[in-house]
C-alpha cells in the first residue's frame, strides 16, 4: 500500500480524468460532486457526471449495498458520456470501495484516497471487514492513500457526517488545481438559505482538505481548461426536460412520483407557476394521465411524466388519447424492468412497450433525445408534433440522461416555441369533429367552447361526427386515418446523420442516451483502422426515412443498446430462438436487413471501451450481408 | 375576529368568483395569443416553432405545410390586439390585489369602487378591442381609451354576469353603503371589512328582495354569502352593530328572508361620518321593521281565520330572531 509523500507534487498533464466520490448513503457525495462538477464546468472543462444511487432509501451503512456517490468525468474537450474506468476515487470506507471494485469501476492503476479510520478501528469485526476488503482488492494495482477524513473534519465541525464531503472536495480541488473562489461561490449558493456560519464552515473544510492534500500528496493532475466563448448552463436531463417543458409553453404537468422521473416535476413545480402553469400530483399514474389528457382536451398544453411502471398503468388513457386524437406529450424516464425492476438504474427497455404496449392499433410518435441538451429541446418539438398531428408523443429518456450532468450552450428562448395552436374561431358549418383529410388523416381540433364545435367525445369507435359507430367501414377508416398521420409525419423527417464514413464494414446503430459512448467507441475503432461508422436515431416511431438505403452501404449493421438480448451459443439459444435487442427487433422488421446487436443491461450506462470491444468482436466475426 | 383574518375570510368567500374571472382572463388571453401567433407566417417563424431539436432532423417547411392554419389578423390590426394582450396580462399579474380595495378616507366609497371596476373592466374592453380589430372595426380614437378605463356603467349584461367580487377595506366613517346601490346588478358580490365605529344598521338600506345582505360582528363565517348565486353584500362590523343575514332564497316575504338577526345591547348615539344619530336610528328602525313577523291585529285578530294565521305564525321557527 502506498503512503502519502511530503515532496513537491509531480504534476501529470492529462487530457481528461474520471473521478469517483463514494460514500455511504447520506454522507453528501452528491453535493461534493455537484460542486466539483460545476466548478470544472465553470473553469472551462467538458463535464459529465453520473450518480451512483442505491435503490433503498436508507441502506445499512458500511456495507457494499450502501454505496452512494458520483462519478465525474471531465476533460479539456467536450465530454459526452461517463467514459471508462475511474482514475481516482475518494472512498469514505472500505466496503463502498469494494462495491465499486467488484463492478470493475476502477482503472487498474486507480489512485484511491480512502478514509483511514477503519484500518485500526476498535471493533474487531470492522477491522476484519477492512482487511478482507483490502485483500480482495489487492488483485489490482490500485494505489491506496489513507486519509484521516473524519479526524480532519472533526477539527471544524462536531458531526463529521456533515462535513466530510467538503473536506473531500478540498482534496479534489488541490489535486486538480480548481479555482477556490468558484468553489466558494458554489458553496454560498447551495447554502444560501442557511445561516452564513454554515457556508463559512463548509469553506473552511474545503480549505483544510486542500491544505492536507498540499502537505501529504505527491501528485497533481493538470487538465487544461478552455474558457467558453458562449454562455453555458450546467444541469441534468430531468432539469433540462423541465425547463424545456416551460420553454415549450406547457401549461400543465400531471404526474405521480416515480424514480427516476420525479425530479422533473420537482423542477417544474418550482418554476411553472411563474409562467402560468401548474404541476398536478395525481393520486396515481392512471389519474395523472387522465388529468393531463383532460387538460389537453380543454385546450391546454399538457404533459405527463413517468417511468416504465407508470407507463404500464397509463396505457388505457394513452389509448383514449389516440382514439380521440387529443394531443398528449408523455415523458418516460426509463429505468430497469420489468415490474419495479431497477428503480434508480439505467436501462433502455421501454422501446417496444412504448411502440406497441397497447391493445388495438394505436399509432403514436416516439422520440429519444440523445443528450442532456436535447432533453431540453425535445420538449418544444414534441409539443408541436403532438398538436399538429393530434397524436400522442412519447419521449424516451433514461436514468443516464435524467441524473447525469453536462454543460451545454444556453438555449436562447424564442417566443415562437410557445405559439398557441388552438383555433377558437367558429367552426364552419358542416365541419365535423373528425373531418379527416383522407390524404393526410389530419383534421381540425375542436376545443370545448369553440362556437359550433360541440360534440361527444368517445373512446368507442366513432365516425367523423364523433358518433359511436360499429360499422365496418367506419372503424376501418378511423384506423386508416390515425395510421396515415404517422406516415405523413414521417414524410417530414430527414434521414439520420451517419457519424464517420458514409460506407464501410460496420454501422453501429443506437438510440437515445448512448450516442456519446457509441461515437467515442467508433472514433477509437476508426483510429485503429476499422471501417466503422455510427448512426444514432432520434425518432423511433415513425423511424427516420432512408434507413434501408443507409444500411445498404455497410457490410454489417449492429445495434448497441442498454437492454437484454440473447447470445447464440448459450444454452438453448440458437439463431432461431435468439431474442434481439429492442431496436434490433424493430429495425429487422422494418428493413428486412439481417441486423445484429450487442446489448447489455448492467443497470448503468454503457462504457465506450465495452462498446469498442463489441465492435472489435463484430469485426473479427467478419459477417457479411 | 382580527382584521387580517376577516380579510382572509372575505377573500375565501369570494374565491370562486375571483377564480371564475381569472379563468375568463386566461382563456381570453389564450385566444389572443393564438390570434397573434397567426401573424408569424414567414418560413423562419414556422421553422422556429419546431425548436432546435428539429434542426437537421426534420424538413420544417414540409412540417409547416401540415400545421393547422390558426386564426390570424391583418397586420394593421396587430397593434391594438397586442395592446389588449398587455392589458389582459397586466390584470392577471395583479392577482388577488385586483379585487381588494383599500379605500382612501374621504374620497367617497362609491367613487372608489367605480374607479376599481373601471380598471377591472379593461378586461372586457380588451376582449372588445380584439373582436373589433379582427373585424376591421377598431377605431383608435373611439376604442383606445377603453383599454385605460372601462366603467361599470358601460358593461353589457354578459360582462356584468362575469363581474368579479370585491373585498373592500373601509373605515366606519366612510362606510356609506347607499353609495354602492348603483353597482348592485346581476352578479355583483362585495365584502366590506370595516374598521372603527360604524352605523349599527349600515346595510339596512341595501336590503331588497333579490340581494343577499349579511352584517357580521362576530366570528360567523360567510358560507351562505359565498354560496349565494346572485347579488350579495356582506360587511364585517364592530360588535356595536346589528348582525343579520338577509337571504333572498329563504322566503318570499321580507321577514322570512331574515335567517338570523341579533341587535346590540346598546347603540351609541353619535354622528359617524356625517350620518347623524337620527339617520342611524331610522336605519335601525327600518331593519327592525323588516325583520319582525307581522302581527295579526284588529278584526282579523278575533276571527277564526285570523286566529289560525296567528297560530301558524307562532309555530314558525323564529327562535333566532330577537327584537
Amino acid at each position: 500500500m502506498n503512503k502519502p509523500a511530503t515532496n513537491k507534487p509531480t504534476v501529470h498533464v492529462v487530457p481528461e480524468h474520471t473521478v469517483e466520490i463514494i460514500t455511504n448513503s447520506g454522507e453528501g457525495a452528491q453535493k461534493c460532486a455537484q460542486i466539483f462538477g460545476q466548478t470544472c464546468a465553470k473553469m472551462g472543462n467538458g463535464v459529465w457526471t453520473v450518480e451512483i444511487i442505491p435503490a433503498e432509501i436508507e441502506p445499512p451503512h458500511h456495507t457494499v449495498t450502501s454505496t452512494s456517490g458520483n462519478i465525474i468525468r471531465f476533460g479539456t474537450e467536450k465530454v459526452t458520456n461517463w467514459g471508462d474506468r475511474s482514475k481516482l476515487a475518494i472512498a469514505f470506507n472500505d466496503q463502498v470501495c469494494l462495491s465499486r471494485h467488484r463492478l470493475n469501476s476502477f482503472d487498474d492503476d486507480c489512485i484511491i484516497l480512502q478514509e483511514s479510520l477503519w484500518e485500526n478501528h476498535e471493533d474487531e469485526a470492522i477491522r476484519k471487514m477492512y482487511a478482507d476488503a483490502m485483500e480482495e482488492m489487492s488483485s489490482k494495482n490500485y494505489r491506496f492513500i489513507q486519509v484521516p477524513i473524519e479526524e480532519e473534519t472533526l477539527k471544524v465541525v462536531d458531526n463529521p457526517s456533515h462535513g466530510k464531503n467538503m473536506f473531500a472536495l478540498g482534496l479534489l480541488a488541490e489535486i486538480y488545481q480548481r479555482d477556490l473562489s468558484i468553489i466558494e461561490k458554489q458553496i454560498a449558493h447551495i447554502f444560501h438559505k442557511k445561516p452564513p456560519k454554515v457556508t463559512e464552515l463548509n469553506v473552511q473544510l474545503v480549505k483544510n482538505g486542500m491544505a492536507w492534500a498540499r502537505e501529504n500528496l505527491d501528485f497533481q493532475f493538470d487538465i487544461e481548461t478552455v474558457p467558453a466563448d458562449e454562455t453555458r448552463v450546467v444541469m441534468n436531463g430531468n432539469q433540462a426536460a423541465a425547463l424545456g417543458a416551460v420553454a415549450a409553453g406547457m401549461e400543465m404537468c400531471a404526474m405521480y412520483p416515480i424514480t427516476p422521473a420525479t425530479s422533473v416535476s420537482h423542477e417544474l413545480a418550482a418554476i411553472i407557476e411563474n409562467y402560468g402553469g401548474i404541476v398536478h400530483q395525481a393520486e396515481d399514474e392512471i389519474a395523472a394521465a387522465g388529468v393531463a389528457l383532460g387538460a389537453s382536451f380543454g385546450g391546454k398544453v399538457a404533459l405527463t411524466v413517468t417511468s416504465g411502471p407508470g407507463m404500464a398503468l397509463k396505457t388505457e388513457f394513452l389509448g383514449l388519447a389516440i382514439m380521440t386524437e387529443i394531443p398528449l406529450v408523455v415523458l418516460d424516464v426509463q429505468r430497469g424492468g420489468p415490474s419495479t425492476g431497477l428503480p434508480t438504474k439505467v436501462e433502455q427497455s421501454d422501446l417496444l412497450s412504448s411502440l406497441y404496449g397497447q391493445h388495438g392499433d394505436a399509432p403514436r410518435v416516439v422520440m429519444a433525445p440523445r443528450s442532456i441538451e436535447e432533453c431540453f429541446h425535445t420538449m418544444v418539438t414534441a409539443r408541436r408534433i403532438a398538436e399538429t398531428f393530434r397524436c400522442v408523443v412519447i419521449i424516451l429518456t433514461d436514468a443516464n440522461l435524467a441524473t447525469g450532468v453536462q454543460q451545454f450552450t444556453k438555449p436562447e428562448f424564442d417566443i415562437r416555441w410557445q405559439q398557441e395552436p388552438i383555433d377558437f374561431s367558429p367552426v364552419p358549418e358542416g365541419l365535423r369533429p373528425y373531418d379527416w383529410d383522407h390524404e393526410t388523416g389530419l383534421s381540425r381540433r375542436f376545443v370545448p367552447g369553440t362556437p359550433g364545435g360541440a360534440h361527444t367525445v368517445t373512446g368507442l369507435a366513432h365516425d367523423e361526427f364523433s358518433n359511436v359507430s360499429y360499422h365496418p367501414d367506419s372503424n376501418e377508416l378511423g384506423c386508416k386515418m390515425r395510421s396515415r398521420k404517422l406516415a405523413v409525419f414521417q414524410s417530414t423527417l430527414m434521414p439520420p446523420e451517419v457519424h464517420g464514413d458514409q460506407e464501410g464494414d460496420l454501422l453501429v446503430v443506437g438510440w437515445g442516451s448512448t450516442q456519446g459512448a457509441i461515437d467515442e467507441a467508433v472514433d477509437r475503432a476508426r483510429k485503429g483502422g476499422l471501417k466503422v461508422s455510427s448512426c444514432q436515431l432520434s425518432f423511433i416511431s415513425p423511424l427516420e426515412p432512408g434507413l434501408k438505403e443507409i444500411f445498404s452501404r455497410f457490410r454489417k449493421i449492429m445495434t448497441v443498446e442498454i437492454n437484454y438480448s440473447d447470445t447464440v451459443g448459450d444454452p438453448y439459444i440458437t439463431e432461431e430462438t435468439r431474442r434481439y435487442g429492442q431496436l434490433a427487433w424493430l429495425l429487422r422488421a422494418h428493413t428486412l436487413v439481417d441486423i445484429d446487436c450487442w446489448t447489455s443491461c448492467p443497470g448503468q450506462p454503457l462504457r465506450p471501451n465495452d462498446i469498442y470491444n463489441s465492435i472489435i468482436a463484430m469485426s473479427e466475426k467478419g459477417a457479411s450481408k | 375576529m382580527p382584521f387580517e383574518e376577516r380579510k382572509a375570510a372575505a377573500l375565501d368567500a369570494v374565491r370562486s368568483r375571483i377564480d371564475q374571472f381569472h379563468s375568463s382572463l386566461i382563456v381570453t388571453s389564450d385566444q389572443v395569443r393564438g390570434l397573434l401567433s397567426g401573424t408569424g407566417k414567414t418560413p423562419e417563424d414556422q421553422n422556429e416553432t419546431l425548436g432546435f431539436f428539429a434542426k437537421g432532423k426534420m424538413n420544417m417547411e414540409r412540417f409547416a405545410s401540415f400545421a393547422p392554419k390558426g386564426p390570424s389578423i391583418e397586420a394593421g390590426a396587430e397593434a391594438p390586439v397586442r395592446a389588449a394582450q398587455e392589458v389582459l396580462k397586466s390584470l392577471m399579474d395583479e392577482g388577488d390585489d385586483l379585487f381588494v380595495i383599500k379605500t382612501v378616507p374621504g374620497r367617497g366609497l362609491g367613487h372608489q369602487l367605480s374607479v376599481r371596476l373601471a380598471h377591472i373592466g379593461r378586461a372586457f374592453a380588451a376582449a372588445r378591442v380584439v373582436a373589433l380589430a379582427k373585424n376591421d372595426a377598431y377605431k383608435e380614437d373611439k376604442h383606445a381609451a377603453t383599454l385605460e378605463r372601462f366603467p361599470y356603467s358601460e358593461w353589457n349584461s354578459s360582462e356584468r354576469a362575469l363581474t368579479p367580487a370585491l373585498v373592500v377595506e373601509v373605515s366606519g366613517e366612510d362606510f356609506k353603503p347607499s353609495a354602492i346601490v348603483p353597482l348592485l346588478d346581476t352578479n355583483m358580490k362585495i365584502v366590506f371589512n370595516v374598521t372603527g365605529d360604524a352605523p349599527a344598521a349600515a346595510l339596512s338600506r341595501v336590503i331588497s328582495p333579490r340581494v343577499f345582505v349579511q352584517q357580521e360582528t362576530g366570528d360567523e363565517n360567510l358560507e351562505a354569502f359565498a354560496a349565494f348565486n346572485g347579488i350579495a353584500v356582506a360587511a364585517f362590523l364592530p360588535d356595536t352593530a346589528v348582525s343579520f343575514v338577509h337571504d333572498p332564497s329563504a322566503g318570499s316575504t321580507t321577514y322570512e328572508r331574515f335567517k338570523s338577526i341579533t341587535f346590540p345591547k346598546e347603540v351609541r348615539k353619535r354622528a359617524i361620518g356625517g350620518i347623524s344619530p337620527a339617520q342611524q336610528a331610522e336605519d335601525y328602525t327600518l331593519l327592525e321593521s323588516l325583520s319582525v313577523p307581522p302581527e295579526i291585529a284588529g278584526e282579523a285578530a278575533s276571527d277564526p281565520a285570523g286566529k289560525l294565521s296567528a297560530w301558524l305564525l307562532s309555530q314558525t321557527d323564529l327562535s333566532n330572531l330577537s327584537a
